[in-house]
């Protein structure tokens, strides 16, 4: 197991990750980004409002980013296909 | 569970039942208790399906708030996670939000509560009312 930081990226800067998350490997902790992504994504569309953030930047313990998650990734597969 | 630091009474179930058994005063106090928590559950319910993310960690902030000595809540975005049953990502975005507001500090493993009336207001109705119970009932209360 390995900690990741998932940081948040907004408009002006990064929501910082305060305690990391424990996960098997980075596989594991993309998922999670995306599963937290969709469900800023959902909180934000329920509430009428567009989401703060638009991407996760995944970090391990060094501070390093490690990949970035774009909250569009996180739209289940055919989710815009409205026309 | 027990969420933060603070002092309590440990009694044995059948020790509590003969007690309530021979004291009418302890059974009513112990049995408006309940009516005041099942209330509370009823709020939380009623919280997690009508309210966003900030206004249910409005909520719960406020009730820690009442049970601890001070301004200073020390609890994680993790553990605020499990209670709110929310990803731990939507605790930090909404922690953000209602600190842009002005109504909390947000710092790692703790959040000073800034603006208490304004956090009653943000929750929309949905804090008050067991508490307002509680000390109709049992007594003074946060």
């Amino acid at each position: 197991m390995s900690r990741f930081y998932l940081h948040q990226q907004i408009a002006n800067g990064l929501i910082e990750d305060p305690d990391g998350t424990e996960a098997v490997d980075l596989t594991a902790a993309k998922h999670e980004a995306v599963l937290a992504a969709r469900q800023l994504l959902a909180n934000a569309i329920l509430a009428g409002i567009a989401p703060l953030g638009t991407a996760f930047h995944i970090a391990d313990e060094a501070g390093q980013v490690l990949v970035k998650v774009p909250f569009c990734d996180a739209l289940p597969p055919g989710f815009i296909n409205a026309d | 569970m027990i969420q933060v630091e603070g002092e309590g009474y440990r009694v044995s179930i059948e020790a509590l039942r003969n007690a309530c058994q021979q004291s009418a005063s302890l059974r009513k106090t112990l049995l408006r208790y309940v009516h005041v928590f099942i209330s509370q559950t009823s709020y939380t319910s009623l919280s997690n399906v009508s309210q966003s993310v900030e206004g249910r960690l409005a909520r719960w902030l406020l009730m820690c708030h009442d049970r601890v000595t001070g301004d200073d809540i020390a609890l994680t975005h993790e553990f605020l996670s499990i209670m709110l049953a929310v990803q731990r990502p939507s605790v930090t975005t909404a922690l953000h939000m209602i600190e842009g507001y002005g109504f909390i500090k947000a710092r790692r493993s703790n959040i000073t509560i800034v603006d208490r009336d304004a956090l009653i207001d943000f929750a929309d109705g949905m804090y008050g009312t067991p508490e307002a119970e509680y000390r109709r009932l049992i007594g003074p209360f946060g």
